[in-house]
């Protein structure tokens, strides 16, 4: 009696829900050269400012560096397109000839060159096409609608890197734009109390053997460093660490943050610089039409050319705000040889950062 | 034809002035000499009619059209009474003759000449005037017949209260010729039947053909625990009022495989309904948007028809007396609303006994009343909760429903009905149906942490005045008050959005009905409605999805998040008249009618709150015009042909009108029906309905197409719509304890966001929908039904590539053309097998309604995995048997 309703009701239970098909997939198995995210320094900048681009890749061990192509996306997004960024865009890459150039928006892309790093200017009306700005009216008509602001109330360049020949990928610059829409006094307070977006770094990323024996990576370079050693199979934990930033800011903490400037705190402040964890930022709160201090999270995603993680992404959410630590659960493969691993963290104000470690399984 | 009835109209020619101006021949006895030397007799009190007899028009002069006058001398007695009479201007010997025989049975008060009684002679002008018959009486045929084996019974006595009984023939007819308008209890008894009876509103100049199947008394055996298992089920629709509609009975439609018993669930299976999707719940009408078919439960708007999940509606069964579907090209007593219309009829309170039923399945637990409190007072209730949750709770894991989206529902009627006279009744009722269904997902991933929660509560209470004085008229009043609560919260990562919605709802409905003469009656009405709706959203403009996004399923929602207050009055005020006009008989119907809806529509900002702005509001009016007609042709008993055009309107929908995510100045869209079709009575009881139809849909809300739109215009009302196809119903008439029907929908459905763009297919298309249904009676309590179904696969968008997000960290889709592609077909056979038996003193029904008998795996929704490179298909439901008890008595 009790199988049958137990057959009933689990199977009435599927209303919707039980009959969707899993997937494979695995997106943390490295099988070819592969941009995991475009890091923007600095990490937030206004219309104008210099930065630099870095798409952070991950390919086979063997494999050689990629030529990696970078354009600007200059077309706003549609509000019947429901991706990240306007569909002319995400597209395959145009001919060189149909490109725009820095100082045409004819075409809906601008390159910027390739290599692993380019340098160059934010667009000067970037905050008018991708920010709180109106854009430009056309003759006869008032000025369009702004962009809405994600979740954290940021604005974004879209920046569009291609690795030859498919492999594409859309990272961004978090624009500096100030708040609009806001009374007068909130965007004094605002523009007081809001520090630009400092890109997240990993601490150190950690194995952990059943036996609790650690290894640190702390100071390992891509190039230099030793492998760390695992046995085949071995099932280890991976624990990927950042900076604590203090919840309040205090001065003296060698971290200009929320409110603190040259004249209340120069000596932070002299050398503007942010912390490299879970940041907290003033949030302008549509909704209640007040400002609110925010903390931003932290995820790790995780990539391998061989071995299976537990999850592809772990992390810490806006209210974990005392966790500065991650951890994933990694089995090595059980074929002897050498496997690389990266980790690369993203805060979620668009900041990135990337960490790799070798690792020689039962060599 | 015009029916004329004789009307004698007798005119006594001002009385007075005539018999003192001398043309009073008034008998004297005086004698000569007396007569030169009295005083001359004065007429001190001139007659009086005091019995009037009206002539017989003479047939032929009827015949022939003619009326005439005959003036007539009359000797009244010093009694009153007529005592000669005499032709002074004839209009012929037939019209002489009849005057003359009805004058001489007049009767006076007698003349008094000079304060006595005397004999007197007057003038009388006797009028034969053809009027059009004015009918004050109705017509009721039936036919009586044996519910299982559909025979006809004879020797039954059917009684219409106040009227004398009559006895059903061989063919099981009977007739009451003529009936006076009204509400009439109608009873049937025979040795083997008992106190059936079921209640009739007769309608002066109408003819109410009807067909009660009644279910014998068991033979002796049987009888003892089968003796309170007899009801009346009346199987065919009374009066034809609209050109396409199909209705179905309650009984008829619990016995509707797939619909677990539940009586509304059978509009899922009429023809012009698309399939929906598997627990969506929708309805599809004629490839309309499902939010533009309205619901209509005596009168009053429903939000939704059925819980969540589609599993049950929001009525209980019990309560229902029948459900109405009409696709579209609908009358003028109706309207904002673009699509089709569900019309639900309560059930008759009983009028005998108490009537109750309990009944409780793997989804919820339900319970009905209904019965007199006494000879002028009935009531009804009814109650119905969802514990599919709390049952899972215990016997699975406890977070079995944080994965999967378990619907949370519970609804409740009450209903009172004071009768105040004859054919005058007062009704207060009311609904109330809540819903829930929670789904989250819980992971290590915070960006792949989801959640989302709908809510759908809804309350309604009306009075309803009804009034039928016999005399063919009908008035109906029925104020109703409503609210509706809509929430919607949802998180995909960090990716917040949130839909809060609350209505309260003011309506007025009100409608007089008569006949003006034998060939032409009317209904001049009103409807009011006033909606408050203030609306809080946050999130992304593109969550949830519109119709006609490239969305494809799973794709993450964008992040780009926004928030807004505002507030909604609309309101309507729409007079409407419609006439149906049968110039040539019951054969042909004109039935004409318009609809003259002045709205208004009031947002309180314009444009999106900046700083400490004050808003500046949007006051918006339109005046609407509805003209609708519709004509009907039955050249003979198993034929008729139909078509109607309508023009219809549906205001704006209160989320729209957000400065922020919608665009305040959106009016309303509307739409034009044209249809045309043909029913034929193929045999007894088997009927094949053919409906071609085509509707075309203007200013629907559509999202900006352009780069930058303008502020407070991130919708726009350019969006057009049209569907053409055509619907086929073979219906089979409960006969030999067999009913069911093959019902065939063909249609394209289309749309386009620009008057200028190309049509695309609407996501709701589908190019064929084939139900089959039917049920059969295998005799000592089984009843075993069967549903075959099968539907094109609705359209969706394909994925030609993907790009990955690397701040978001997702992949995002590249899509092709919208509605590019499809879902494949689905096909799927459902079954019911019932068994009634008697039961502490009432019936119980155990009954499995299983779903998916062949288990088939039929695609619902196209899945991707996460990166676009790999797609697989969502299957439907798997075998689902659903188990439960129905306890009635």
């Amino acid at each position: 009696m009790r199988n049958w309703l137990l057959t009933s009701i689990g199977t009435a239970a599927l209303l919707h829900g039980a009959c969707v098909p899993e997937f494979s997939n695995d997106l943390s198995q490295v099988r070819g050269a592969r941009i995991v995210g475009i890091r923007s320094e600095p990490a937030e900048a206004r219309e104008g400012a210099m930065v630099t681009f870095e798409a952070l890749w991950v390919a086979p061990l063997d494999a050689e560096t990629p030529n990696i192509e970078y354009h600007f996306c200059l077309d706003r997004t549609p509000l019947t397109e429901l991706g990240s960024v306007n569909p002319s865009c995400a597209a395959e890459p145009p001919p060189p000839g149909k490109l725009a150039d820095s100082s045409s928006n004819a075409a809906p892309l601008q390159s910027l060159g390739s290599g692993v790093r380019v340098d160059t200017a934010i667009p000067n009306d970037a905050c008018r096409l991708f920010g709180p700005r109106r854009p430009e009216p056309k003759p006869g008509e008032p000025s369009g609608r702004p962009v809405d602001p994600d979740p954290t109330g940021g604005f974004y360049q879209p920046v569009v890197a291609w690795i030859e020949p498919q492999h594409r990928a859309l990272g961004s610059t978090r624009l500096d734009c100030g708040l609009t829409g806001a009374a007068q006094a909130t965007q004094r307070e605002f523009a007081s109390r809001y520090r630009s977006n400092q890109n997240p770094e990993l601490a150190d990323l950690q194995i952990v053997h059943e036996d609790g024996t650690i290894v640190s990576s702390a100071g390992r370079d891509r190039a230099v460093s030793e492998p760390a050693r695992l046995g085949l199979a071995e099932r280890v934990t991976l624990r990927a660490l950042w900076a604590a930033c203090p919840r309040e800011p205090t001065c003296g903490d060698h971290i200009c943050g929320e409110g603190e400037d040259l004249v209340n705190c120069a000596e932070d402040c002299t050398r503007p610089r942010g912390c490299t964890g879970a940041e907290s930022y003033a949030f302008y709160d549509r909704e209640a039409r007040t400002l609110v201090r925010r903390r931003e999270g932290i995820t790790v995603s995780w990539y391998t050319t061989a071995g299976h993680f537990s999850s592809e992404r772990t992390g810490r959410s806006e209210q974990d705000v005392d966790e500065s630590e991650t951890t994933v659960e990694y089995r090595a493969p059980d074929r002897p040889g050498e496997v690389g691993l990266w980790a690369v963290i993203h805060d979620d104000r668009g900041g990135t950062g990337i960490q790799f470690l070798k690792i020689d399984v039962g060599l | 034809m015009v029916s004329v009835r004789s009307l004698l109209a007798g005119v006594l020619l001002s009385s007075s002035a005539c018999l003192s101006s001398g043309r009073v021949w008034a008998q004297s006895s005086l004698g000569p000499a007396a007569r030169s030397t009295a005083p001359k007799p004065v007429l001190t009190r001139p007659p009086e009619i005091l019995e009037f007899v009206d002539a017989e028009y003479p047939e032929s002069e009827k015949a022939q059209g003619r009326a005439a006058s005959v003036v007539l001398e009359l000797a009244i007695s010093p009694l009153g009474t007529v005592d000669a009479a005499r032709v002074v201007e004839s209009a012929g010997i037939a019209f002489d003759e009849a005057a003359l025989a009805a004058a001489r049975r007049f009767r006076f008060t007698p003349a008094e000449i000079d304060g006595r009684p005397a004999p007197v002679r007057i003038r009388y002008r006797y009028d034969f005037v053809l009027r059009e018959q004015v009918p004050s009486f109705g017509k009721l045929t039936g036919v009586v017949r044996d519910k299982k084996k559909g025979t006809p019974l004879a020797g039954v006595t059917v009684q219409l209260s106040g009227q004398p009984s009559v006895t059903t023939d061989a063919a099981g007819r009977f007739e009451y010729a003529e009936v006076e308008p009204g509400t009439y209890t109608l009873s049937f008894s025979r040795a083997d039947l008992r106190g059936l009876q079921t209640s009739e509103s007769i309608e002066a100049g109408r003819s109410l053909e009807a067909i009660y199947e009644v279910e014998q008394a068991p033979s002796e055996p049987e009888a003892a625990e089968d003796s309170d298992d007899l009801e009346i089920v009346v199987v065919a629709p009374r009066l034809t009022k609209q050109v396409v509609s199909t209705r179905v009975g309650a009984e008829e439609a619990q016995r509707v495989a797939g619909t677990q018993g539940d009586v509304l669930k059978v509009v899922e299976n009429l023809p012009g309904v698309t399939r929906a999707t598997a627990g969506s719940g929708q309805l599809v009408v004629w490839g309309a948007a499902p939010g533009d078919t309205r619901v209509i439960v005596d009168g009053v708007d429903l939000p939704a028809l059925y819980h969540y999940g589609g599993v049950r509606s929001v009525m209980h069964g019990d309560l229902v007396r029948s459900v109405e579907l009409l696709p579209g090209g609908y009358g003028a007593a109706f309207g904002r609303g673009t699509g089709g219309l569900v019309r639900v009829e309560s059930q008759e309170l009983a009028l005998e006994r108490l009537r109750g039923s309990a009944q409780l399945d793997v989804l919820d637990a339900s319970a009905a009343l209904r019965g007199p409190l006494n000879n002028r007072v009935q009531a009804s209730a009814s109650a119905r909760k969802s514990h599919l949750g709390w049952l899972l709770n215990r016997v699975t894991s406890k977070d079995l429903g944080d994965f999967f989206p378990i619907p949370q529902y519970a609804d409740g009627s009450a209903r009172v009905r004071l009768a105040i006279g004859d054919g005058e009744w007062l009704e207060l009722s009311g609904l109330a149906s809540w819903d829930r269904v929670t789904r989250s997902i819980a992971s290590e991933d915070p960006l792949d942490r989801r959640s989302q929660t709908r809510q759908l509560n809804f309350q309604r209470v009306f009075l309803r005045y009804q009034r039928e004085p016999g005399d063919g008229t009908r008035v109906v009043i029925l104020p109703w008050v409503g609210a509706d609560q809509r929430d919607l919260v949802a998180q995909f990562s960090s990716v917040a959005s949130a839909l809060h919605s609350r209505s309260s709802i003011v309506g007025l409905r009100a409608s007089y009905e008569g006949r003006i003469d034998s060939t032409l009656s009317g209904t001049l009405g009103f409807d009011l409605q006033l909606v408050s709706t203030e609306v809080r959203r946050t999130g992304s403009i593109g969550t949830p999805a519109r119709e006609g996004d490239a969305f494809v399923f799973g794709q993450a929602p964008p992040d780009r998040s926004n928030s807004d207050t505002w507030r909604v009055l609309q309101g309507s005020a729409a007079p409407y008249v419609e006439a149906d006009w049968a110039p040539w008989g019951e054969r042909f119907h004109i039935v004409p009618g318009l609809r003259l809806e002045p709205t208004f529509q009031s947002v309180p900002r314009r444009q999106p709150q900046e700083g400490s702005h004050p808003g500046v509001g949007v006051y918006r009016s339109d005046v609407v015009l509805e003209p609708r007609i519709s004509l009907r042709y039955s050249p003979t008993t198993r034929a008729s042909f139909r078509a109607a055009v309508g023009r219809y309107h549906q205001a704006a929908t209160p989320e729209d009108l957000s400065a922020v995510f919608g665009n305040p100045l959106l009016g309303p869209s509307d739409a034009t029906h044209w249809l045309a079709g043909v029913n034929v009575r193929v045999a007894s009881g088997l009927s094949l309905e053919t409906t071609a139809f085509y509707t075309r849909t203007e200013q629907i809300a559509v999202r900006n197409p352009i780069d930058s739109p303008l502020v407070a215009q991130a919708l726009l009302d350019n969006g057009q719509g049209r569907a053409f196809g055509a619907q086929f119903l073979l219906r089979r008439e409960a006969t030999n304890g067999f009913m069911g029907w093959a019902a065939y929908t063909i249609l394209r459905s289309e749309r386009r966001d620009d008057p200028s763009g190309d049509w695309r297919l609407f996501d709701y298309d589908q190019t064929h929908v084939f139900t089959g249904v039917a049920s059969y009676e295998l005799g000592a309590g089984f009843d075993v039904g069967l549903r075959l179904r099968y539907a094109t696969g609705y359209p969706r968008t394909p994925v030609l590539g993907a790009y990955e997000d690397t701040r978001r960290g997702i992949f995002q889709p590249i899509v092709g053309a919208r509605n590019g592609s499809r879902i494949p077909d689905f096909i799927q056979l459902d079954a019911r097998l019932a068994r009634r038996q008697r039961l502490a003193g009432g019936d119980l029904e155990l009954y499995a309604d299983v779903q998916n008998v062949t288990d088939r795996d039929n695609p619902e929704e196209i899945a991707y995995s996460p990166d676009f490179s790999a797609r697989r298909y969502i299957l439907g439901l798997p075998i689902l048997p659903v188990v439960g008890a129905r306890w009635s008595f």
